[in-house]
């Protein structure tokens, strides 16, 4: 049986007019479900580039992605939209809420399309923001509005739950906690989770770490010794 | 440094307006909008009345139109032109004759000479008039297929009026408009149905009258139209000008007067002197006269005579041609006579010649008979010698027989002889015996031989007897023969000496007969020549009975002449008389003239029109400001949104050290660009359009010029003013909001504007109900407050102006057919020349098989109202209750009922009483034109459309005049149950028919006038569509730009959803149905305020005959609404593509 998630031979030009950009060069590796995995590099490496494609936010130029045996590098816009609806979870680094919704609405927002969503309450619960519910994002701090975003991700009940630089606007402790609900999140509901960032500290609690380096991978290893994510400092 | 700095803010500007040119067209669009229409419905007015005025001052429209009883002359026109401020004077004669047109239709017409300076005409097709015969006519009633037609004055005009025109056929040569006539409406007259048709323009010569009617006068000032400094110098001429009138028609009263005297007294010595003249030469004509009888005896006694000698002539002339008569008779008979002896003559000539043929064969024959005779007997002859010869030779040969018989017997008898004699042997012997034997035997045929041969000699000489006997027969009988041929031609000898003689007795006779001819000839000719001399004679005679018959006949008639010149002279002598004594009379009656000075205010069409152009100003005033509203608006939120979008920009700018005033000239080139770029293109193709669209659609009802183009500054520096504001000043609230922050603060992004409950989370109950994505859609609306009012302003506005369009429509259109088909229930209207009679009467009955079915004779009668507000002219109908009914229906305009009015009451048509405050119990006054008037209490107001009405009923019209109504109009309807194409049909036929009838002057069908009035409100389409237009400009603008605003300011919300895995409808619906929801309520609100709009609308649009019917159908607002709706959908299809476009990558990237 193959891998999880599997990205073969992936490459990705972007064309503004004459200019011709190769965000990705032969990129292949493999996640395994359940795993934790943290996607590192510098800016511009083409991590984010990486996840859009495998978030289906984006079409790649080459080569072939793999999730749960199908082939998403095939599918048309339609196609797309459906396989985002459903098996796809997003935390962003700055939230994206919908401003105008509440805490709970935002979690509902996305649970109500879902086939299978988890009760969008419960789900805010998990995070710790039961109170906080009929809260407008204005009116939550910035781990709040993650936990929010990361609840409304969970509550779709996605195959898979991808993070883009999650504590990338958050302070030390927050973004820790952000990290340990994400962990817990892995850990508990059996989730596949990436995460993305430029932070190598992060490679740290991961159960897979892929080093991204100007449009290829330079390194593809499982961690031996994870660290729970209060060790770690950065 | 700045310089450069300006440069660079130049180009970023540039750059910006090329990358959002959608939000640069946005703002150019609304401002275009605004300003087009509020510049363009502004200068509608001034349009106008540039156009009238310029149209009155070049047609030099009068300022005066002065009328005296007595009319002007010429010397009193030129007194008047020398008037202090006069520019021009005029006289020009008017007179309203009835016409018709050759199909039986009568109509009036107001007759108008043609004038040089005032009150000119514009030649709108074919030619002015040359000939006294020519005229042109009024392009409004008369089409181009009516030049060459003729106008025929009617019978039914008064000699008056005929004596004033030098014709009584005008052909049409052209088509002309006059500033008399702005309007529509042609005004009353005395004559025939109280309205006149049109007017026609003859040249002077036309007419046949020494005076002017009129003189119309021209001031030289050129004050506005309409303008009090206007009225005031007109007032106060006014009162200079009935002095100088009344002075002028004084000196013409005086120059009658004085003309009068003299004419009477100069009629009075030429009277004498022409009798005194008359009688003397009738007294020499009486004279000649009976000369003339006396030559005329004369003349019948000698032509008596010579008709004696004539006859005498004839008589012998008659017995002349008797005898020769006779004598021809004879030498018929005679010649007659002659032909048949000619005739036996002839046949016995034909004997005689037979005869002699007869002999001359006879002779022929017996002369062949004696030949042959004589051949018989020259064969008898010579046969007689054959048988003598024969005879001979017989004889001859018996001689020789007995010769040789002798021989031989001697031979033999020696021979025996010798034989005995022995001298011979026997053998010779016996030779011998046997040669004397043979010569026996040949003897002894010999002599059968001359047996047989005289036997046939005996035959022959008995044949030769009988020849002979037969020759001796035939020479008797030719001798008999000859006898008889000679007896014969003795007798033909006889015959022809007898004939001889005859024919000698014939020529004779026709000899005679010749002479007796030629005798008779010439006794002939001598009657012919008698005959030609009779017949002279009778010529002569004949000539001169004729010439005696005519001179008779002259005679006769110089007698009759004489008697005749005796009785005109008698009667003419009387009627001079008469004449003079009138004149006398006359003159003593005659009256200080009556004047009138008329001003303008006095024209309808003057009048009406600073009326009707003021309902545009009315419009002018509501719509630009609402228009502005929504232009500022516009403006705010794109310019708002520029800046917001700008903010790290500005701080970075800030940041650099850029000046306050640099930065926000960025912006303010931006909009200031789009404002003024907008605003001259929308000036200038607003002030163009909308005079010309207004002005077209005014062409209904007034006749100008073209609308003239006018350029208003003042207006053109107010519509820069408010765009520039609406824009520049905008853009620089907006920034300055921003400006305000620090540059860090400005590089922060913005904080997204709170979510916040919204009044409706109070009602749970409701709440709850709303679906989750509706719940966003509702906070959202109510998020931006802003974009909210202008959202519901901007299709507000589109509905309510879309509901007035159609609204418009609705209330003018269908005001014909309410009058007609609701109130005004007549399909027939028939004019009659005379008060109608039982004559008519039973002319109706008969036509009932033509599907004339109920109808009424009623006055129908022009007067007018006399109110507190001023005087207003109305039509009275005075009916009776039974025969009013089916053809008026008065109800108020609550639906109720109002009775007929009783005696002494009056029901009056709703907008008399709207307009001169008429309530019911009020009395009101109606005075005609000869100042009688009539009062009556108003007992009802009922709804009526078209023109005003007040109805009496005949009693009340009795009571008051003391006079019988005149109903000179009969309401007919066609009997009921005919469908409508039918009944169509059935009107024209009938109406055909009732025009052939004597009495009926006009007839007018309603439906004619209903279809008149259709064709002309389908100018008002144009209206509607331009106000579609408007409409879905504004919605289309106002739409496009906040949808435009809401996504790019939502992009990361929407591309977050979209991330979320929102389909494209499910998105689409996300974003757009705030749109929906907010045209929907738009909308509503729009109907509102549409139909207010509308109502404030018409109420500006007065026209003085027809009060519209203000109301908006159901159908209208349906429509109104679909088009709203549309518009939105339009916007939204175009927007999706957008949305679509928005790429989730981009739009989420973290912020730099």
């Amino acid at each position: 049986m193959s891998a999880f998630v599997s990205f073969q031979d992936v490459n990705k030009i972007y064309k503004t007019g004459e200019v011709e950009i190769q965000a990705l060069q032969h990129v292949n590796f493999e996640i395994e479900k359940g795993e934790f995995c943290v996607i590192v590099g510098a800016s511009g490496a083409g991590k984010t580039t990486i996840l859009n494609i495998l978030g289906g936010m984006d079409t790649l130029s080459s080569g072939k992605v793999f999730l749960d045996g199908e082939e998403i590098s095939s599918f048309n816009k339609k196609q797309l939209t459906t396989y985002r609806r459903y098996d796809v979870g997003f935390v962003f680094q700055f939230y994206n809420l919908v401003q105008n919704l509440t805490a709970l609405e935002n979690v509902e927002l996305a649970a109500q399309i879902c086939k299978n969503p988890l009760d969008a309450a419960q789900v805010l619960g998990q995070v710790g923001l039961h109170a906080r519910a009929n809260n407008f994002p204005a009116q939550l701090s910035g781990g709040e509005q993650q936990r929010v975003a990361i609840a409304r991700a969970l509550a779709k009940n996605p195959k898979l739950l991808l993070c883009d630089e999650p504590t990338g606007a958050l302070d030390y402790n927050t973004g820790k906690a952000v990290l340990k609900l994400l962990q817990n999140t892995c850990r508990e509901m059996g989730k596949t989770v990436v995460v993305i960032t430029h932070n190598q500290a992060l490679t740290a609690m991961a159960d897979r770490i892929i080093t991204v380096k100007s449009g290829t991978v330079a390194d593809m290893a499982e961690n031996e010794q994870i660290v729970d994510v209060e060790e770690i400092e950065w | 440094m700045r310089s450069k700095g300006m440069g660079g803010i130049g180009k970023t500007t540039f750059r910006e307006i090329k990358a959002s040119f959608g939000r640069f067209m946005a703002i150019f669009a609304i401002i275009a909008l605004g300003v087009g229409f509020f510049a363009g419905l502004k200068v509608t007015k001034e349009a106008m009345m540039t156009t009238v005025r310029n149209y009155l001052n070049q047609y030099g429209f009068q300022d005066f139109r002065l009328v005296s009883t007595l009319g002007f002359d010429q010397e009193n026109v030129e007194a008047l032109a020398s008037a202090k401020d006069v520019q021009a004077a005029e006289g020009a004669v008017s007179f309203d004759v009835l016409y018709s047109r050759g199909d039986g239709n009568q109509g009036v017409v107001k007759t108008f000479s043609v004038t040089r300076e005032l009150n000119t005409l514009k030649l709108v097709q074919g030619r002015m008039p040359q000939e006294e015969n020519e005229c042109v006519a009024d392009s409004q009633v008369f089409g181009e297929s009516d030049i060459g037609s003729v106008i025929y004055l009617s019978e039914d005009n008064d000699e008056d009026t005929f004596e004033n025109f030098a014709c009584r056929e005008y052909t049409i040569v052209g088509l002309v408009q006059s500033p008399l006539y702005l309007q529509y409406e042609r005004g009353n007259t005395s004559l025939g149905t109280g309205r006149l048709d049109g007017f026609i323009c003859l040249l002077p010569e036309g007419f046949h009258t020494e005076y002017f009617t009129e003189v119309y006068v021209r001031f030289d000032r050129d004050y506005e139209l309409y303008s009090p400094e206007y009225d005031s110098f007109i007032e106060e001429k006014k009162g200079i000008w009935e002095n100088l009138t009344e002075r002028e028609a004084l000196e013409r009263y005086e120059r009658i007067a004085e003309e009068g005297r003299v004419q009477i007294a100069e009629g009075q010595n030429r009277l004498e002197e022409e009798k005194s003249q008359g009688e003397k030469q009738l007294a020499e004509a009486e004279e000649e006269l009976e000369q003339a009888a006396e030559e005329i005896a004369e003349g019948e006694r000698q032509l008596t005579e010579a008709r004696a000698e004539l006859e005498e002539g004839e008589e012998t002339l008659a017995e002349q041609e008797a005898q020769i008569a006779d004598a021809k008779a004879a030498i018929a008979g005679k010649e007659d006579e002659l032909d048949a002896g000619e005739l036996t003559l002839a046949a016995k000539e034909t004997e005689l010649a037979e005869a002699k043929r007869l002999i001359d064969s006879n002779e022929v024959e017996l002369r062949s008979g004696e030949r042959q005779l004589a051949d018989g007997k020259a064969q008898w002859r010579s046969k007689n010698e054959s048988v003598e010869t024969m005879r001979m030779l017989i004889s001859e040969g018996q001689a020789q027989l007995e010769i040789q018989s002798g021989e031989l017997a001697a031979q033999k008898a020696e021979l025996q002889a010798k034989a005995e004699s022995g001298e011979i042997s026997g053998e010779a012997y016996d030779l011998a015996a046997a040669v004397i034997e043979r010569g026996e035997e040949t003897l002894a045929g010999y002599r059968i031989m001359l047996a047989e041969r005289e036997a046939q000699l005996a035959q022959g000489e008995e044949e030769l007897a009988a020849a002979w006997q037969q020759i001796a027969e035939s020479e008797r009988q030719l001798n008999d023969g000859w006898l008889a041929i000679a007896e014969a031609k003795q007798q033909l000898s006889e015959g022809q000496m007898a004939m001889t003689q005859a024919r000698q007795e014939i020529t004779e006779g026709r000899r005679a007969i010749a002479e007796a001819k030629e005798e008779l000839s010439e006794g002939e000719l001598a009657i012919a020549e008698g005959k030609r001399e009779l017949e002279e004679g009778r010529n002569t005679l004949g000539e001169k009975e004729a010439e005696f018959l005519s001179g008779k006949e002259e005679y006769e008639t110089g007698r009759q002449e004489y008697e005749d010149a005796l009785k005109e002279f008698n009667t003419q002598i009387a009627q001079a008389q008469e004449e003079l004594a009138e004149a006398r009379e006359e003159l003593a009656a005659l009256e200080e003239p009556q004047v009138y000075v008329l001003g303008r205010d006095t024209n309808i069409g003057y009048v009406c029109f600073e009326n009707d152009s003021n309902i545009i100003e009315g419009i002018a005033n509501i719509f630009p400001v609402f228009f502005f509203l929504v232009a500022a608006l516009v403006c705010i939120t794109t310019m708002n949104r520029m800046v917001e979008e700008q903010r790290t920009q500005i701080g970075v700018l800030k940041a650099l050290g850029y000046g306050e005033g640099t930065i926000m000239s960025k912006f303010m080139i931006y909009s200031g660009l789009a404002a003024v770029s907008g605003c001259v293109f929308g000036f200038f193709l607003g002030t163009w359009a909308f005079p010309e669209i207004i002005w077209f659609c005014y062409g209904i009802m007034y006749r100008a010029d073209p609308i003239s183009y006018v350029f208003d500054g003042s207006m053109a520096a107010i519509s820069a003013a408010v765009s520039l504001i609406c824009s520049i000043g905008t853009t620089w609230m907006s920034c300055r909001a921003e400006l305000r922050q620090v540059a860090a603060a400005l590089m922060r992004p913005k904080a997204p504007k709170a979510g916040k409950r919204v009044f409706l989370e109070r009602i749970p109950f409701l709440w709850k109900r709303l679906g989750f994505l509706r719940k966003v859609s509702i906070r959202n609306i109510f998020r931006y407050k802003k974009r909210l009012f202008m959202m519901v302003v901007g299709i507000s506005g589109c509905s309510a102006l879309l509901v007035t369009g159609f609204g418009i429509k609705d209330s003018i259109a269908d005001v014909a057919s309410k009058q007609f088909q609701e109130i005004q229930t007549v399909d027939i209207s028939i004019g009659l020349k005379e008060s109608a009679d039982e004559e008519l009467e039973s002319a109706l009955g008969e036509l009932g098989a033509l599907g004339a079915g109920e109808y009424t004779f009623v006055m129908e009668k022009n007067m007018d109202l006399v109110a507190d507000k001023g005087v207003k002219s109305v039509c009275l109908v005075a009916g009776t209750r039974e025969g009013t009914a089916p053809f008026w229906n008065f109800r108020t305009s609550g639906g109720e009922e109002i009775p007929y009015p009783e005696t002494g009451e009056a029901v009056i048509s709703n907008r008399l009483a709207e307009d001169y405050h008429v309530e019911i119990g009020d009395m009101i006054t109606l005075r005609d034109e000869n100042l009688s008037t009539v009062t009556a209490v108003v007992s009802g107001i009922y709804v009526n459309y078209i023109d005003h009405y007040v109805h009496v009923s005949e009693d009340t019209w009795r009571e008051m005049t003391g006079e019988e109504p005149e109903r000179k109009t009969v309401y007919l309807n066609l009997s009921e149950g005919e469908d409508e194409s039918v009944q169509r049909d059935l009107l024209y036929a009938l109406s055909a028919e009732l025009m052939k009838l004597d009495m009926v002057a006009n007839v007018t069908l309603n439906q004619d006038f209903m279809d008149r009035i259709g064709n002309m409100l389908a100018s008002l389409d144009i209206i509607v569509v331009v106000v579609i237009f408007c409409a879905a400009g504004l919605a289309f603008i106002v739409l496009y730009n906040l949808t435009n605003i809401n996504i790019t300011e939502r992009i990361r919300e929407i591309a977050t959803i979209k991330v979320l895995g929102f389909y494209r409808r499910e998105t689409s619906a996300y974003v757009f149905r705030e749109n929906i929801i907010l045209t929907v309520f738009g909308m509503a609100v729009g109907m509102g305020l549409g139909c207010l709009l509308h109502w404030f609308v018409m109420n500006e649009i007065k026209v003085d005959l027809i009060s519209f019917d203000i109301y908006v159908k159901p159908v209208s607002y349906l429509y109104s609404g679909l088009l709203t709706l549309g518009f939105g959908w339009c916007v939204n299809i175009a927007m999706s593509g957008k949305l679509e476009g928005i790429s989730m990558t981009e739009s989420l990237k973290s912020v730099d």
